[in-house]
């Protein structure tokens, strides 16, 4: 039987990607994070693989052999410009292991996965930081393939292509933290990638597959973790404090990579998707690639927006000569795609029942939009994990991820820490007396 | 990238479903009970139902230009009204009155309470109810149109509040053998449209189930005849009880929004059917029972959220 959590939507299959290899995209430029701790300057020269700073990304490296030509600054924050001079100039900053797995510790571990620069594909965190703040404290370690974003392909092609490299990096991690379990999530839109699993995991039992039912946000890490641990996710908790140790897949590889090759964080899986593009494609790509070269390289062109991140919660990006820093999808949008048209709230109650967190997202928009912001606290829009589900299934589409995202992300004071606590119920409750107070 | 400004336009796909999409499937519901009534009563069945859907256009554009919100008649949700107003009515009823009913049905019932969505009581039930006080004797003796129809339904209605069991027979009944008002005589093809709309989502199967199970054991507890069967199925399978469970009393505007909420709401609803049937002097006591079920959707609503709430905290 397949597990799920409660609420969210099935989407239908939209993954173009599917079942395209991942291909190689070598682009001629680079723009990397100018760290405070950098020492490059403009003219330098830099190798592939050449440690060029920190920050809480943990540590970069140089992801393409080439020459600063130009700190450029974008938002606000300052990136080092690297052309490729055609060389194949190369650092190994990092010794492959030496020894069998059980003759590491946890330590040396961590400190390998530190010097790799690995960070989370969705978060950008540094999973260094992450393995130091979760040891000790959780039970078992769930790699994230669940991927429901209708878009994406890139963790589901990284598991049938590189199976062993996922469940290795799993054990790997498993020693790190010394726990003895691990799940793969995976929804069974994509049972080839579960038998490959099963093909390099054989009968171990310390690597499990886990199957899940193909509903999104099923790949948000909460909504994994409540699908896995077969219980509603306790609010305002951490994944780590629930016991669990959430990676994604192709984080996972990496760690892998690092541990058995020496091989630092220099590049990024993503999906290239979209109607603009007339043939999805799922590529490797060094970190700090272009958003425009990998749009044009893709024919993607055309496109009347380039999203990041997915159609269900993706941000338009309105700079496209920014660095790709993260794995999440590319959307090249159709010129002919139209916002659709609104219509009036009919109280349907969709948005509430496929909230995966139980919110209530009519009530809150309703707050938002009478400059309520107390009353959307009150009904926990902080908890909101910003899917994109409520507003995919309300049938006047509300804008309601759009209003709830905007005031989580205004710069005001905190949130009242005083809220009562978290029931789906209290919540409701506050529906119901906001709309007889309107009535 | 969190200095990026937020572009706010996700999601950039939507479900297929929207609100025009859910009018549509209401009123694909309506179509075999609009056939058997165009089939049973003849064409005045169109002419009654351009005037109220017309009417009901023609209302809802001037009253969203007035309040100037954008053009709303693009949600079809008039011809929804329209049509199901224009159900409840006989087929020989005067012009004006359908079209005074369905005016009142959008202008007041509907649009001065804000528009689709923010109405409390549904508005083809208002209008339906304004018309019946107005022009009692005009809905019901149409007198150069009557025809035997009418009063057929008219009576059976009418026998059964009396405490007898009408000579029509029960299948009869239930196939729309029958007369009444046009849109009401067949449960079977109300029934029909009414599963398609569960089976596609559209409604929730709770406020009809709840409706027809509270109606049936009032009228059982209520029952004056000692066929008590016969009598039970003739309420169910009569008037516009049917219409009601799955058209009127689904609308989710005036439904609560809870699971346990929506039982409560339609047990009390089919419950006060049968009684104002008994009990009221007028054609159908389902309408009064469905304004006074609206009126209880969100103070049921709150009392199911406050026990749950309550409840659980201990
Ligand atoms: S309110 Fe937030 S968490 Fe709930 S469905 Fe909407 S975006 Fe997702
Ligand atoms: S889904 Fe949309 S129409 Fe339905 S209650 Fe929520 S906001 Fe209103």
């Amino acid at each position: 039987m397949s597990l799920t959590f409660r609420g969210g939507v099935r989407i239908g299959i939209r993954k173009k990607a599917a079942n395209k290899e991942i291909e190689q995209y070598i682009p001629t430029r680079v723009m990397l994070p100018f760290t405070d701790d950098c020492t490059l300057n403009i003219g330098d020269s830099v190798s592939r693989n050449q440690p060029i700073g920190t920050d809480s990304h943990g540590i970069w490296h140089a992801s393409i052999a080439g020459k600063i030509t130009e700190i450029r600054e974008l938002d606000g924050k300052k990136y080092l410009y690297i052309e490729a001079d055609g060389e194949k100039r190369e650092e190994k900053p990092l010794a492959p292991a030496d020894k069998p797995l059980s003759a590491f510790s946890a330590e040396e571990i961590a400190e390998t996965v530190r010097l790799a620069g690995i960070f989370g594909m969705g978060g950008g965190k540094s999973t260094a930081e992450k393995l130091a703040a979760a040891m000790g404290k959780v039970e078992r370690i769930i790699v994230n393939c669940a991927e429901s974003e209708p878009y994406s392909s890139a963790d589901h092609r990284t598991l049938l292509e590189r199976p062993e490299e996922v469940v290795n990096g799993a054990k790997i991690l498993m020693r790190a933290l010394s726990v003895d379990r691990a799940y793969i999530g995976i929804e069974e839109d994509k049972l080839d990638a579960a038998t490959a699993v099963d093909r390099v995991n054989g009968q171990s039992e310390l690597v499990r597959v886990r199957i899940l039912k193909s509903k999104y946000p099923q790949g948000s890490e909460k909504m994994l973790v409540s699908a896995i641990l077969g219980k509603p996710y306790p609010a305002g908790k951490t994944p780590e404090e629930c016991g669990c140790f959430v990676i994604n897949c192709r984080t996972c590889a990496a760690v892998f990579r690092a541990f058995a090759y020496g091989e630092v964080m220099t590049s990024t899986t993503v999906t290239v998707s979209g109607g603009a593009i007339k043939r999805a494609r799922n590529l490797t790509l060094p970190l700090g690639t272009l958003l425009s070269d990998v749009v044009k390289h893709c024919g993607g062109d055309g496109a009347s927006a380039v999203i990041i991140g997915g159609a269900m919660n993706g941000i338009k990006q309105t700079e496209l000569d920014a660095p790709i820093l993260s794995g999440a999808a590319i959307l090249c949008l159709s010129p002919h795609y139209r916002a659709p048209e609104q219509f009036a709230c009919i109280r349907c109650g969709r948005c509430a029942s496929s909230c995966p967190m139980s919110l209530s997202p009519v009530s809150i928009y309703n707050a938002l939009k009478k400059n309520k912001e107390k009353r959307a606290a009150t009904l926990r829009a902080d908890l909101c994990i910003e899917c994109g589900t409520c507003a995919f299934v309300c049938p006047a589409r509300l804008p309601l991820l759009e209003e709830i995202r905007a005031m989580k992300h205004r710069p005001t004071e905190e949130m009242p820490k005083d809220v009562p606590t978290t029931e789906a119920e209290a919540e409701q409750k506050e529906v119901a007396e906001d709309e007889k107070s309107e009535a | 990238m969190k200095n990026r400004k937020l572009e706010r336009t996700a999601p950039f796909i939507t479900s297929n479903e929207s609100v025009r999409t859910l009018m549509c499937d209401a009123l694909m519901a309506l179509l075999p009970a609009l056939a058997w009534a165009l089939y049973s009563f003849g064409m005045r069945v169109l002419t009654v139902v351009a005037v109220s859907v017309g009417v009901a256009l023609v209302s809802d554009l001037i009253m969203s230009l007035i309040v100037r919100r954008r053009l709303g008649v693009t949600d079809l949700s008039f011809a929804v009204t329209g049509l199901i107003y224009a159900f409840t009515l006989p087929y020989e009823v005067h012009l004006h009155i359908v079209a005074a009913g369905s005016a009142f049905a959008i202008i007041v019932a509907k649009g001065f309470f804000g528009g689709l969505g923010k109405n409390i009581f549904n508005p083809a039930v208002c209008g339906r109810v304004l018309v019946e006080f107005i022009f009692n004797s005009g809905i019901f003796y149409a007198n150069e149109l009557n025809t035997k129809a009418l009063t057929d339904g008219f009576k059976v209605l009418n026998t059964l509040n009396a405490g007898e069991i009408p000579s029509t027979h029960l299948v009869d009944m239930f196939m729309g053998d029958m007369g009444g008002a046009m849109g009401e005589i067949s449960t079977l093809l109300l029934l029909a449209g009414g599963v398609y709309l569960i089976l596609r989502g559209t409604v929730d199967w709770r406020i009809p189930t709840a409706f027809v199970a509270a109606a049936a054991a009032t009228a059982y507890l209520m029952c004056p005849h000692y066929d008590k069967f016969s009598w039970v199925l003739g309420q169910l399978f009569t008037g516009a009880l049917a219409l009601a469970a799955l058209f009127l009393a689904t609308d989710p505007t005036t439904s609560p929004i809870t699971p346990s909420g929506k039982l409560v709401y339609g047990a009390v609803g089919g419950a006060l059917c049968i009684i104002f049937r008994m009990y009221l002097p007028i054609w159908d006591g389902v309408f009064v029972a469905i304004l006074a079920a609206n009126a209880l959707a969100r103070p049921i609503d709150m009392t199911v959220l406050a026990l749950k709430s309550r409840t659980k905290k201990r």
